[in-house]
């Protein structure tokens, strides 16, 4: 379960002075749900999930994440979740083996604990050919999964996903899209953000369209549409952040 | 905080950079052949070189050599000097000087006169003219100098003997230097010289490659966030790197004591053959034990400055142009055991990489002041502890980490 009550980050630029990348944004995702911050880049989505997985403290606001607050209890909040970005990388001189060891024990996993868990993720993933070839020498689709292993390789219940897909080819994404589908039946709590509208569409529970730091939208796919009477959720964005839509 | 997580960093960093081939380089491979290198290699190439000039007939013009037929006489008896007389010419000279065609001029001038009751200053002087810039050149100055110098005495004898008067006369004592230093001390004091600067210089560049791969390589492969997310701390993180960074340095350092060692005390060694003569060698094992007390602070600080320096930039390269002032800033404390004068004592023993620099090189010539090593190894973990204190408060900062 993830609570955001009037979340909100500034940061201070030498030319531009305050920004306002967070601006007071309140929303809620529960288990078995997935949540889509929706917006394009510069949007805020990338800094409220890092503020979601205490990498940034907020300047004011609340956020639990399975009841732990991430400013003083954000130990426990990293420890329940996992989190994976479209840019993320590997270390390219350790197997996935090893990194998946490495992420186990600061997870805190005993060995047969990790041994167990590996088991079920090679098999979910399908990643046992390649676990033990250095990460340099894989496919970007296979890296992908490997970074979805370390992810989820302490079983976290709340998945917390900056745009995924972001440079992936179609099979890549798919990978990505299955395993979300599956966490979410699975009972996870996801937020998962993009800015790719047919993503958005066919994964999310509830979406939020983030603009300038602010929620300017929010809602379940079929309330969002019946507000604005088109089924174009590219349309409806424009519309919601007060822009015209492309002509074409 | 949690020491397990920070032998959890530690392992995976240490297993990272003993497959990184750059950092196996700097760490292992440099320090093991430097010194073989420099001493038997360079060194032997310099001292054949060295030889080689001494041994070889240089060209040396005469000018004027008709005014004094003696003189050529006694220049022709050294086989290190080819004495040529056909060219009369000063600019000729000159310019064969200048194009190295000679190593030297002589100049002989009219009316030259070897009898002190008849010369004056101007027709008893002998110039040479040589270029310094040029080592051969010098030699042979050196060279030229002696003859004329055995020459003179000569002269100097015959006409003693002229008018009666006994040579002795001349010498009426004698000087003998006896060096009292056992070939041991010698040794102790090059090595005391070079050893503490060697060491500190290969402990930063041995653990250089690791404190950025592991910092602006991380955050450049985008490896950080995914680290910042997990449960173990930001002092946890920072340790298990900087006691990896610091595992580095010190696997250089004690690689390159051994290397010069063994370098050192192989036969032909130049550095040896040099001031010792054949003598037996031998170290106090009590030198071996204070230099691996004393490279540990050593290495621990240079491993946090760099942890600390290197986790600001944002690529490896950037890191990289950060790294190279404080490759600067450690080369000067570290020359402190080759500047002449500078001796350890209480005040130096608080000034970091001066201390240990001094203190080594006391103990190669056998001296251990157990209180100022003590100073200097607290005094080197107390810098220590501040730089990870600071590199733990940048790893708290946002826009360092997070490329805001």
């Amino acid at each position: 379960m993830i609570t955001v009550e009037n979340l909100s980050k500034y940061f201070s630029d030498k030319k531009r002075g305050v920004i306002k990348a967070v601006d007071d944004v309140s929303f809620q995702c529960k288990p078995g749900e997935v949540y889509g911050l929706l917006g394009p880049n510069g949007a805020g989505k990338t800094t409220t999930l890092r503020l979601l997985s205490t990498v940034l403290r907020p300047d004011s606001g609340k956020v639990s994440i399975c009841d732990y607050d991430v400013i003083n209890q954000s130990s426990e909040v990293r420890q329940h979740i996992g989190f994976l970005s479209g840019d993320t990388g590997l270390y390219r001189r350790l197997s996935g083996r090893e990194i998946l060891r490495y992420f186990a024990a600061l997870y805190g996993l005993k060995n047969h604990q990790f041994k167990q868990r590996l088991d079920e993720i090679v098999e979910l993933l399908e990643i046992g050919s390649y676990l033990d070839t250095k990460t340099d020498k894989l496919s970007t689709g296979q890296k992908q999964r490997i970074s979805i292993a370390r992810s989820v390789i302490h079983n976290p219940p709340v998945l917390i996903l900056d745009e995924p897909t972001a440079g992936l080819d179609i099979i890549a994404s798919k990978s990505i899209i299955d395993f979300i589908s599956r966490a979410r039946g699975n009972g996870k709590t996801i937020l998962f953000s993009t800015h790719v509208m047919r993503e958005a569409e066919r994964l999310c529970d509830r979406i939020g369209i983030i603009h300038e730091g602010k929620i300017k939208l929010q809602g379940t796919v079929s309330e969002i549409r019946a507000q604005f009477t088109t089924d174009d959720l590219e349309h409806i964005f424009f519309k919601a952040v007060g822009m015209e839509p492309p002509a074409i | 905080m949690k020491l397990s997580n920070v032998f959890v960093v530690y392992n995976k960093e240490f297993l990272d950079v003993i497959r990184d081939r750059r950092t196996l380089f700097s760490m292992i491979l440099l320090p093991i052949i430097v010194f073989p290198v420099m001493t038997l290699g360079l060194g032997g190439v310099i001292a054949g070189q060295m030889e080689k000039m001494e041994h070889r007939s240089s060209p040396v013009v005469v000018l004027g050599s008709s005014n004094s037929p003696e003189i050529i006489a006694a220049l022709r008896q050294n086989d290190g000097l080819q004495i040529i007389d056909s060219i009369h010419d000063r600019g000729v000279a000159e310019r064969m000087l200048a194009d190295h065609a000679i190593q030297a001029v002589l100049l002989v001038p009219d009316h030259f006169n070897l009898d002190v009751e008849t010369s004056d200053s101007e027709t008893s002087k002998l110039s040479i003219w040589y270029d310094k810039s040029d080592a051969e050149s010098e030699l042979v100055e050196r060279k030229l100098r002696r003859s004329l110098q055995d020459f003179r005495t000569t002269v100097v004898e015959s006409a003693l003997l002229e008018r009666g008067i006994p040579v002795e006369l001349l010498m009426p004592f004698e000087i003998s230097s006896e060096n009292q230093a056992s070939s041991s001390q010698m040794a102790g004091a090059v090595l005391g010289m070079l050893l503490p600067y060697m060491v500190i210089l290969l402990t930063m560049t041995g653990s250089t490659y690791s404190a950025i791969d592991m910092t602006a390589g991380e955050k450049e492969r985008g490896t950080m966030e995914t680290l910042l997310v997990c449960p173990a701390s930001r002092l946890e993180l920072v340790l298990g790197k900087f006691l990896t960074t610091m595992t580095a340095g010190m696997i250089t350092a004690i690689l390159a004591v051994v290397s010069m060692s063994v370098t050192v005390f192989a036969p032909g060694s130049m550095l040896m053959s040099g001031m010792a003569g054949e003598a037996q060698i031998a170290i106090d094992p009590m030198t071996i034990v204070v230099a691996f007390i004393l490279l540990i602070p050593v290495a621990a600080l240079i491993a946090a400055v760099l942890i600390a320096v290197a986790i600001n930039a944002r690529s490896y390269k950037e890191a990289q142009s950060y790294v190279y002032p404080i490759i600067i800033l450690v080369i000067f404390p570290a020359l402190a055991s080759i500047l002449p004068g500078v001796e350890a004592d209480v005040r130096m023993a608080f000034i970091p990489l001066v201390n240990v620099s001094l203190i080594l090189k006391n103990a190669f010539i056998g001296i251990f002041d157990w209180h100022l090593i003590g100073l200097a190894f607290f005094s080197s973990f107390v810098y220590a502890a501040f730089a990870i204190f600071i590199a733990v408060r940048i790893f708290q900062r946002e826009s360092v980490l997070l490329r805001i």
